[in-house]
């Protein structure tokens, strides 16, 4: 089920980038035409003609490039700041936790509206990166706490006794362990990116000479054709907001579909051999 | 009794004389995906007033199924069959599957009380002590003064300062210590009967030693039943009069204490008794069991045994030995109980076979 | 006579607890392992026994190197273990030899194996660190070959494994063989049959001393059952050592120790041991208090004079040194001191008779 869910949740964004859609420009077609009204414009256009259905495709790129930005912008420093800090302790340890304490003490919107205001970003990446400026300290205290329950285990100290490297043992005793809360910190990431983003051009911080988002239609919806008064242009508000539902729940389906990968019990109950079924099957009760 | 020609689960073998839990035909069985699983099957068992008897088996065995289905505490998707009556002195007796919730609360800890594995979990971390013996006895109505005078005066007989211990909190006292408290929490609303489900098992020796030692005063002076489960036979023997072995779900044999370590009939109970580490006898061999306990949805026709038994015969993969009677109050499952004592000798014993003559008879061992 | 493999002389181990930040005054420190010396010999072994925190296996850490004592000092045949570490001095054996050498069997099977790596990967581990000359189908000889040694065949089935797919005594063959490939002088197995079924644990100790013999390696092994160390001990010809409250109160030949006990506490251990006899009276134990003192706060003198039935006032003002009994077989206690002050010294009497906890210090008693 889970893997149905991943790679149904993934091929939905390949086909978004396939289909072949136009630009939406402005008078494409009859403005504000309704849903299904027009076969040509088969989620109708907005307020000045473009055609909705492509102005969410042609939307759909920049977005997963913001997402998959600061998703993994956050990720990757959340797990070093919390892998180091909670496997080695002592002074690395307080002065790096300080550090994460710190970061999340600052309040996260207002520093990044200071920021888009201040940088007046284009790239999608970096809007990505920036958006997650604040994520990861939270992560990094999940992450530290995770490795230390982890760093407990009998198998580490056996590792240790080895006299097998930290990097080492980092690598192979501690992070496959940790990869399922890596995965649902990732998947929270990416969606405070989704939302968050969206809420910054629904409220105009960041300006969109031409950048297709889905929280950019969403506020032309509101501000010109008062979509959130008029019924008539309500779909104009919805439409974005679809993919925005879509992608989210996908990226859930997806981190559950990848406990698969990491859990060595899913892994091998569908795969490989169980010790019950490997040995000699003893004749059922005869009552 | 002794002479009687084995017959299917005579009421005969399991009566006592003053039984107070009679078990009939109890079965439990979990529907899952990959078939019936039957975690207790056809056990029938009296429990004599007054006695200690312990519940000996494997992990997996089915052992602590079997003090659930008890109390009729077996845990959802689990379905207990049977019978099961509670008599006690001076009232009608109970069938205990028939109670309703209501009832079936009050026979718990009032009348029958169960201590189980681990009395870490069983304390909730955040209440004193003290607040769960008033729990406890504010949840059955029953008067809190009497019933903590009650509580310290048990405590006081476990070796432990009642005050001390009322006054802490679970994680404060040790482990030998929370164990002994449990067993007070268990008995402060005087129930006639406990069982207890691996009570000593986390615990050091001295610790363990020390608990059964009590437990028997305790038996002396509450005029208690005690039904102790546990997979370590040597721990229970110096308590228990009577033992009862399980296996694969059944249970294989039963008899008095004393005859059971001297001549138990079942080869599964003499593989047992040899493979346990024996601080009085000479280092001779000591076995292990070969091969494993079954699967409980695959659990082999016939006897349950027979895969690891070095006496099965072809009867054993098909039958499933009947309950036959060696001795008196002495029962035991298997088609060839009367090899068993040749085919698995005790440790000790085999210094006697060898100067003895040919092995036929054994030096201990039953008439 | 040559070296002994690991030495310790006078070891001390103190954990000192945490404080917070507004607690004021001196931390309370737990003297695990207090003052202890022991030789372990090539192809020795060595059983530990003593209840839960008497410091048996912090001991037996810092016999393997694992935990850095705060006092005393710890030697693998001569070269002590902490300066080749920090590289202090002349360092005649390098620490990474001495890591190699010194391995670990856990209490645990359950986690003592990486529930995210085959049996294959696990086992390889170690080869690849300490015998990179080896290619890979020799590695996979003599992981299999092991496998095979300890009774899991077919060995590739086992190894292309996760670890839960193995039951209990699985796991900890597992972890045997994982430490028996480093070719290790001595291994320290920590509690490492308690928890198997009782069937399982006289199976798990003969293998130990079958390969024991074959690769010629040292145990230590820790217990809280009296039963076990003596087969263990026994069978190998090795030693018994009694541990309370981090000090070892008597150390001999596993035979002699059961035969004749010396130490009050030796004796209490051996009546706490069950036994297959039925007609033993059930006496209670021969301690005056069952539960164990605070370690915290240890009694003065003899550690054990607050449960032992032979206390008398002397022992709460001294605690007692080894004294030799016989080859090989040690004991602190002043029964076997003939000219001590003991004798002459009044009988310790409770104040009442309850036998509750231990934990009343030397000032307490009074000694009428």
């Amino acid at each position: 089920m889970g893997l149905i869910a991943w790679i149904s949740s993934s091929n939905w964004w390949i086909v978004e980038r396939i289909v072949l859609v136009e630009q939406p420009i402005s008078n494409q077609g009859e403005p504000r035409t309704q849903p299904l009204e027009d076969p040509n414009h088969l989620l109708g256009t907005d307020m000045n003609g473009r055609d909705m259905l492509s102005g969410v495709v042609h939307a759909t790129p920049t977005m997963i490039q913001m997402i998959l930005a600061g998703a993994v912008f956050t990720i990757i420093v959340a797990t070093i700041v919390g892998t180091v800090a909670g496997y080695k302790g002592g002074r690395t340890e307080t002065v790096l936790m300080t550090l994460s304490d710190v970061a999340m003490t600052i309040p996260g919107l207002p520093l990044v509206i200071v920021l888009v205001v201040l940088l007046e970003p284009q790239s999608p990446v970096l809007i990505g990166v920036i958006i997650t400026i604040n994520v990861w300290a939270g992560i990094a205290r999940t992450i530290h706490s995770q490795v230390l329950s982890l760093r407990e285990n009998s198998y580490v100290e056996a590792s240790r006794t080895m006299g097998i490297g930290t990097p080492s043992i980092i690598q192979k005793d501690i992070l496959p362990n940790l990869m399922p809360y890596v995965l649902v910190n990732f998947v929270y990431a990416s969606r405070r990116v989704i939302y968050d983003s969206v809420a910054l051009y629904f409220l105009g911080f960041l300006s969109f000479r031409g950048v297709e988002n889905w929280g950019v239609m969403m506020n032309l919806a509101y501000e010109n054709a008062s979509a959130l008064l008029n019924p008539d242009a309500t779909y104009m508000l919805i439409v974005p907001m679809i993919p925005i539902v879509v992608l989210s729940f996908g990226l859930m389906l997806f981190a559950q579909g990848t406990d698969r990968l990491f859990n060595p019990r899913v892994r091998t109950r569908h795969g490989g051999k169980t010790k019950i079924e490997d040995e000699d099957a003893a004749k059922p009760v005869v009552q | 009794m002794s002479s009687q020609t084995p017959t299917t689960h005579g009421d005969e073998l399991y009566l006592t004389d003053d039984p107070i839990i009679e078990m009939r035909d109890a079965e439990v069985v979990f529907e899952m995906d990959r078939g019936v699983s039957r975690v207790l099957d056809n056990v029938n068992l009296d429990v004599e007033r007054g006695e200690i008897l312990g519940i000996v088996g494997e992990s997996g065995s089915g052992k602590s199924m079997l003090a659930s289905a008890m109390l009729d505490a077996v845990v959802d998707p689990g379905v207990l069959s049977g019978s099961v009556t509670y008599r006690p002195e001076g009232r009608d007796p109970v069938d205990v599957l028939e109670l309703d919730k209501r009832e079936l609360k009050r026979l718990r800890w009032e009348d029958i009380s169960m201590v189980f594995q681990g009395a870490m979990s069983s304390f909730n971390p955040t209440m004193g002590v003290r607040e769960h013996f008033v729990e406890t006895l504010e949840a059955h109505d029953a008067d809190v003064d009497v019933g903590l005078s009650r509580a310290r005066e048990l405590l006081a007989d476990l070796y432990l300062e009642p005050d001390r211990v009322l006054g802490s909190y679970p994680h404060e006292l040790s482990g030998g210590m929370q164990q002994r408290a449990l067993i007070a929490l268990s008995l402060v609303l005087e129930p006639d009967v406990l069982v207890m489900d691996e009570p000593t098992a986390a615990l050091d020796l001295l610790m363990q030693r020390s608990i059964l030692n009590l437990l028997e005063k305790l038996r002396d002076k509450y005029d208690l039943t005690m039904v102790f489960i546990t997979h370590d036979l040597p721990l229970v023997a110096e308590l228990a009069d009577r033992l009862a072995v399980m296996y694969a779900f059944e249970l294989v044999e039963i008899g008095p204490t004393a005859e059971i370590l001297e001549s138990a009939a079942h080869p599964y109970t003499r593989a047992l008794l040899n493979a346990t580490p024996n601080i009085e006898a000479d280092l001779s061999e000591m076995r292990a069991i070969e091969g494993s306990a079954p699967d409980p949805v695959d659990v082999p026709a016939g006897c349950s045994y027979h895969p690891r038994c070095p006496i099965a015969t072809d009867n054993c993969i098909d039958v499933d030995p009947e309950y036959r009677s060696v001795s008196g109050d002495h029962g035991v499952a298997c088609h060839h109980y009367e090899e068993a004592a040749d085919a698995v000798p005790f440790a000790g014993e085999r210094i006697n076979e060898a100067s003895a003559d040919g092995g036929a008879t054994i030096g201990k061992g039953g008439d | 006579m040559s070296e002994p493999l690991i030495s310790l002389e006078d070891v001390e181990v103190h954990f000192e607890a945490s404080q917070g930040l507004f607690e004021f005054g001196a931390p309370d420190v737990v003297r695990a392992v207090d003052g202890i010396s022991l030789d372990i010999e090539e192809r020795d072994v060595v059983a530990l026994v003593g209840e839960s925190g008497c410091g048996k296996t912090t001991l037996g850490k810092t016999a393997i190197g694992l935990q850095r004592p705060t006092a005393g000092s710890v030697r693998y045949r001569g070269q002590d273990v902490w300066d080749a570490k920090d590289d202090v001095g002349d360092v005649e054996i390098p620490h990474e030899e001495i890591r190699r050498s010194l391995q670990i069997i856990h209490q645990d099977p359950g986690s003592a194996l990486n529930p995210n790596r085959r049996i294959r990967k696990i086992l390889e581990a170690p080869l690849k660190k300490w015998q990179p000359q080896l290619s890979a189908g020799d590695r996979r000889r003599e992981v299999y070959g092991m496998l095979e040694r300890v009774g899991m065949a077919p060995a590739d089935d086992y190894a292309s494994r996760y670890p839960h797919q193995l039951s209990g005594g699985e796991k900890q063959r597992v972890a045997l063989v994982r430490s028996l490939l480093m070719d290790p002088d001595l291994i320290l197995a920590d509690e490492a049959i308690s928890a198997l079924d009782v069937s399982l644990r006289v199976e798990m100790m003969d293998l130990m001393l079958d390969l024991q013999e074959q690769f010629d390696t040292s145990f230590v092994f820790v217990s809280h059952d009296l039963s076990n160390a003596r087969y263990l001990a026994a069978h190998s010809g090795g030693k018994i050592g009694v541990m309370y409250l981090g000090q070892l109160v008597e150390v001999g030949p596993a035979e002699e120790i059961i035969r004749n006990p010396k130490h009050p506490y030796t004796k209490v251990l051996k009546w706490a041991t069950p036994d297959l006899r039925v007609d033993k009276e059930s006496e209670g134990p021969p301690v005056r208090k069952v539960d164990i003192p605070d370690p915290e706060n240890p009694p003065a003198g003899c550690r054990f004079h607050t449960r032992c039935p032979e206390a008398r006032e002397a022992c709460t003002r001294e605690n007692p040194s080894k004294i030799t009994i016989s080859p090989g077989h040690e004991v602190a206690c002043f029964l076997e001191v003939d000219d001590h002050e003991y004798w002459e010294s009044p009988e310790l009497v409770d104040n009442d008779d309850d036998r509750s906890t231990g934990d009343t210090t030397a000032a307490e008693f009074s000694a009428d």
